[in-house]
């Protein structure tokens, strides 16, 4: 056995390091797990409140992306078919929103859609009043 | 629990840090994580195995955020009457144990001072060395072995071997 290896070895069977007051680190550990636990309750109290409102922010804010969303694909899945029928020359009143959003817009284009739907006669004598 | 194992958080941190009141800082820092993670604790494993995870761990924090010590002339007197002694069961001060591994170990990383702390000043088998720093036993071996060269080395040029 060399030097290094004899050191070494007694180092380990030597007696090991001692605390030299443990009643008083034991004392310290104890007081700062305490505070520890305090802090922890006061943190689980705060994150309680902050769940329940985190979760209402979020329930708010979803059923306002799927309004939006709802409104997107009903805006722009009517906007084609009005255009085709524009292309086609054919008069159609509709209530998009194109034509207003409010309640009498939609109202008084209902009207003229049900005045556009003329009989047969009606339409003959149309035709036929200039002439 | 904190009355059976902090005498052995103590002497790991102390070897580790080669400072006592920064050892006593581990010490409590220690039972305060072993607090707060309990859950996490797997009763399947040893507690004694986990706890040192816990303090290493903290000692190699501590390491990096310490100033590196450099040994006293009172630290090279120490280790002549540690060497010098001829008694096996040598009673060491906690002062002495700073003084002779501010001596020994000033040079090596902190990965190798625990792994050389652990291997040879503390006993513990390697399957637990492995266990308590993630490596695995190729690494354990390797550290060791540079550990023990670099202390060779400085025992060399101390003029003990």
């Amino acid at each position: 056995m060399n030097k290094t290896d004899e050191i070494l070895e007694r180092l380990r069977t030597a007696q090991q390091p001692v605390i030299d007051d443990p009643d008083m680190l034991l004392e310290r550990i104890v007081g700062s797990l305490d505070v520890q636990d305090s802090k922890a309750n006061t943190l689980s109290l705060t994150g309680r409140v902050g769940d329940r409102a985190l979760l209402i922010i979020r329930t708010v804010l979803s059923i306002a992306a799927l309004w939006l969303i709802g409104l997107f694909i009903y805006t722009t899945s009517d906007t084609p078919a009005h255009q085709l029928r524009e292309q086609q020359g054919l008069t159609y009143y509709t209530y998009s929103i194109s034509n207003g959003s409010t309640l009498k817009d939609v109202y008084t284009s209902r009207q003229r859609k049900g005045n556009s739907t003329l009989s047969y006669t009606q339409l003959r004598s149309k035709l036929y009043e200039n002439k | 629990m904190v009355q059976t194992h902090q005498r052995a958080v103590f002497s790991l941190a102390l070897k580790m840090l080669a400072d006592e009141e920064e050892a006593k800082d581990v010490v409590q820092e220690t039972f305060i994580r072993v607090w707060q993670s309990i859950c996490d604790y797997d009763p399947q494993k040893s507690f004694t195995t986990w706890l040192y995870t816990i303090a290493s761990r903290l000692c190699i924090d501590h390491l990096k955020r310490m100033r590196r010590l450099l040994p006293l002339p009172e630290d090279e007197r120490v280790l002549q009457r540690f060497v010098a002694d001829t008694d096996c069961q040598r009673t060491l001060e906690n002062s002495e144990w700073v003084a002779i591994v501010r001596m020994l170990a000033n040079e090596l990383s902190p990965k190798q001072k625990l792994v050389f702390t652990l291997c040879q000043l503390e006993g513990l088998p390697s399957t637990e060395v492995e266990q308590i720093t993630g490596l695995d036993a190729r690494q354990v071996k390797s550290n060791l072995y540079v550990a023990r060269q670099t202390i060779r080395k400085r025992l060399t040029h101390l003029g003990y071997e």
